[in-house]
């Protein structure tokens, strides 16, 4: 019989978060504070968008030249080892490992590094080393003396799903024997200026799945969840959040930027960790959407739950807490697998914030603008990105 | 601003003009794309042929891939990031951000070949490509995918050059037998699938993949480290003692102390092995050096070159190291991959 494997324990930074209060995250997601504001990290002037949910970073308590998205990631891991009591469980080190979602990783360096002249050499030096994305992922394991697998995943937004599924997955085939997974990433210039040119961002407010939705906003922040057999951690009276029951990735094969119009990729990998959990759809009671409030994300996610989920797709409660959260890229996957947990465990699911006006092409019950109390014995949560990248997570009660 | 214009470009290790046209049947999509996905683009046209995985006849659903890039499409993130600072959002090209995404090469190849599985862009040093290896045969063995496309790319950038200059990690300026060579570029694929399935297929099989071991941080001596993982690998697959094969050397940093941990935790059987060299012909192409190595050592077994397994070395200036065993078993017959 396949191990049953189950998260200890989870950190948190985000907008709604800054000092990475966890409560604060899941008390903010449940109330749909707004976290969308007028960018602070850079002159945003130039841009028909002013707006993004950012962390200020005097908040991140940076060294002279620290990458934020380092620091986010130290935060949130830190946190997270902590929240589980990682370091009294008696892992192995060489079969504990660090999997890591991002996007852009330390782009923020990279960005300064080309921008500012006159850096003295050891600044520079500095900044080369924080650049590359692996460079987190690294960070993160010298620091928690982690000397398993270590993996760095860039599979664009569907970066941090993945990463829990690999670490999922790493932990079920006995290559490790606990996992720390998560993404991480900061908003930049360099990534605003990008999806400002792809004409993907919203000039006001996130909208998933309103008729009026204009597109999306840039966030940033980190969150883990660590991983371990339910069998070890039960064994060593480890507090239990769920289960994540199956994982499943596909590709669109279709485009670079634009998700398949029917959602192909991602239902078949909602149907795929479906299959995998062993569980009916209609025991997932709840879907954390990537919603990202774009006029084809939401069309397209609309109809891949359709195909995956069949009747149930118009009944069951489906938010997206990008609405208020922006779009955190690599960390994104992390943060909705976590609300996803969160929801099982309080039995009320976050809602779709600035829902303003139904899609008839979005028919689905996307629980406008307020919570809900919901029982939830599994949870759905979806990711989707470039690349026609699509991953999906079912977490369930243990 | 420390912008590239002025960096010195390093003619070595480069590949020269490729043309997709032989590669692909519509190579038009794709003319404009980063040289980091155009060698991923030629590598896996290649591999998919050799492997006999004719187009329509296999479920691309039921077919994965997993790349692994060090650096990526540098030189469009260096020209994006250019235009941005110099002329202002109005010059930012939408093109040039989209390739310049780490996972683009990935995208670009699904595109191309209708790879609808599971496909993962790992990120890493040099030893990213056997990282890769270790997700795909986890693909395979959780039943996710039928086969599975390892690919490793990179593309040369004078910010590379630069960077790791800089930082002193290359052969002019670092210690003799602990630097990395300099940077190369281009990439490498391989198929991997459960040798059953290779068999229903009736296409031949190349080469087993014993064991796969990936490292991180070393708090040891390299030396010391390496010896260690290689004794634990070989004794874990009943392998220590039992043949001479080859050795591939790492093309990443710390390549002495890994020749001589590598050495030392042979076993006797491996005495008088030979120990082969491909940076001197490819530089350090990072993220696919594993790659060309495993391409070269199965090339080797395959065609009876070497009679024995193939140990496969990379190593990084993070202390990274991975280990890949290929061919050979205890008993003489071939291992079965999985």
């Amino acid at each position: 019989m396949t191990e049953t494997i189950v998260v200890t324990g989870f950190g948190v930074i985000s907008p709604l978060n800054p000092d990475g209060d966890p409560g604060c995250f899941w008390a903010a997601l449940r109330a749909g504070k707004n976290g969308v504001l007028p960018v602070l990290s850079f002159d945003a002037s130039r841009y028909p968008c002013k707006v993004a949910a950012e962390i200020p970073r005097g908040m991140l308590g940076l060294a002279e030249g620290e990458d934020p998205a380092m620091q986010m990631a130290r935060i949130a891991f830190e946190r997270s080892i902590e929240d589980a009591d990682l370091k009294q469980a008696g892992y192995d080190p060489k079969r504990t490992g660090v999997i890591l979602g991002t996007v852009l990783g330390g782009v923020v360096s990279g960005d300064r590094y080309f921008r500012v002249a006159g850096l003295r050499e050891e600044e520079k030096k500095r900044l080369l080393r924080q650049y590359p994305m692996r460079a987190v992922a690294s960070s993160l394991a010298l620091s928690g003396r982690i000397g398993g697998p270590v993996l760095t995943v860039a599979t664009a937004c569907a970066s941090g799903t993945d990463a829990v599924g690999i670490g999922y997955r790493k932990i079920r085939s006995g290559e490790a024997d606990a996992v720390v997974a998560g993404g991480v990433d900061a908003v930049t210039e360099f990534s605003f200026s990008g999806f400002s040119a792809l004409n993907a961002l919203t000039p006001d407010k996130v909208r998933p799945f309103s008729k009026n939705r204009s597109g999306l906003a840039l966030g940033e922040g980190a969150a883990f969840l660590v991983l371990e057999r339910a069998t070890s951690a039960t064994a060593r009276g480890a507090r239990i959040l769920g289960r994540v029951a199956g994982y499943a990735s596909a590709s669109d094969a279709t485009h670079l930027t634009a998700p398949h119009r029917d959602g192909r990729g991602l239902s078949s990998a909602a149907a795929a960790a479906i299959r995998e959990s062993d569980l009916d759809p209609s025991e997932i009671d709840y879907v954390s959407a990537h919603g990202t409030g774009t006029l084809y994300n939401d069309w397209m996610e609309t109809r891949a739950l359709k195909t995956s989920l069949g009747r149930r797709a118009g009944s069951v409660p489906v938010s997206s807490i990008k609405a208020i959260l922006g779009h955190a890229f690599g960390a994104a996957g992390a943060m909705e697998a976590l609300a996803c947990f969160l929801a099982i465990r309080d039995g009320v699911v976050p809602p779709t914030g600035n829902f303003e006006e139904r899609d008839p092409e979005c028919d689905i019950d996307c629980v406008p603008n307020r919570e809900r109390s919901v029982t939830v014995r599994a949870a759905l949560s979806l990711s989707a990105g470039f690349g026609g990248q699509n991953a999906a997570l079912v977490l369930a009660r243990r | 601003m420390a912008l590239l214009k002025g960096y010195p470009v390093d003619p070595r290790f480069c590949v020269p003009d490729i043309s997709l046209e032989d590669s692909l049947e519509n190579a038009r999509p794709f003319r404009r794309v980063a040289n980091v996905t155009k060698f991923a683009l030629a590598a896996v046209a290649m591999a998919i042929r050799d492997a006999g995985l004719t187009p329509g006849r296999e479920d691309r659903s039921r077919t994965g891939m997993v790349i692994g890039v060090t650096h990526g499409a540098l030189v469009f993130s260096s020209q994006y990031h250019e235009g941005l600072l110099q002329d202002g959002p109005e010059a930012a090209s939408p093109m040039l951000f989209a390739e310049s995404v780490l996972n683009a090469p990935a995208g670009n190849v699904a595109m191309a070949f209708g790879i609808r599985g599971p496909v993962h862009t790992m990120i890493g040093e040099e030893s990213v490509g056997a990282q890769a290896l270790e997700v795909a045969l986890a693909l395979l063995r959780s039943g996710s995918v039928d086969h599975c496309i390892v690919v490793g790319t990179e593309e040369k950038s004078p910010l590379i050059n630069n960077a790791y200059e800089r930082m002193e990690h290359v052969a002019s300026r670092a210690i003799p037998g602990e630097a990395t060579p300099p940077p190369g570029e281009g990439a490498a694929a391989i198929v991997v699938e459960c040798a059953w399935e290779a068999i229903r297929r009736r296409t031949s099989l190349r080469v087993p993949v014993v064991s796969v071991r990936c490292c991180h941080g070393a708090r040891e001596g390299m030396e010391d480290f390496v010896a260690r993982v290689v004794k634990e690998q070989l004794t874990s697959v009943g392998m220590r003692d039992v043949k001479t094969g080859h050795v591939i050397l790492p093309t990443g940093r710390y390549r002495e102390a890994v020749r001589r941990g590598a050495l030392r935790g042979l076993g006797a059987g491996w005495c008088g092995t030979s120990c082969l060299d491909i940076a001197p012909v490819v530089g350090n192409p990072f993220g696919a050096a594993v790659l060309f190595q495993v391409s070269v050592s199965a090339a080797l077994i395959s065609s009876g070159d070497s009679s024995g397994a193939g140990l496969i070395l990379s190593s990084g200036i993070e202390k990274t190291f991975s280990s890949i065993l290929l061919g050979g078993s205890p008993d003489g017959a071939e291992a079965p991959p999985l």
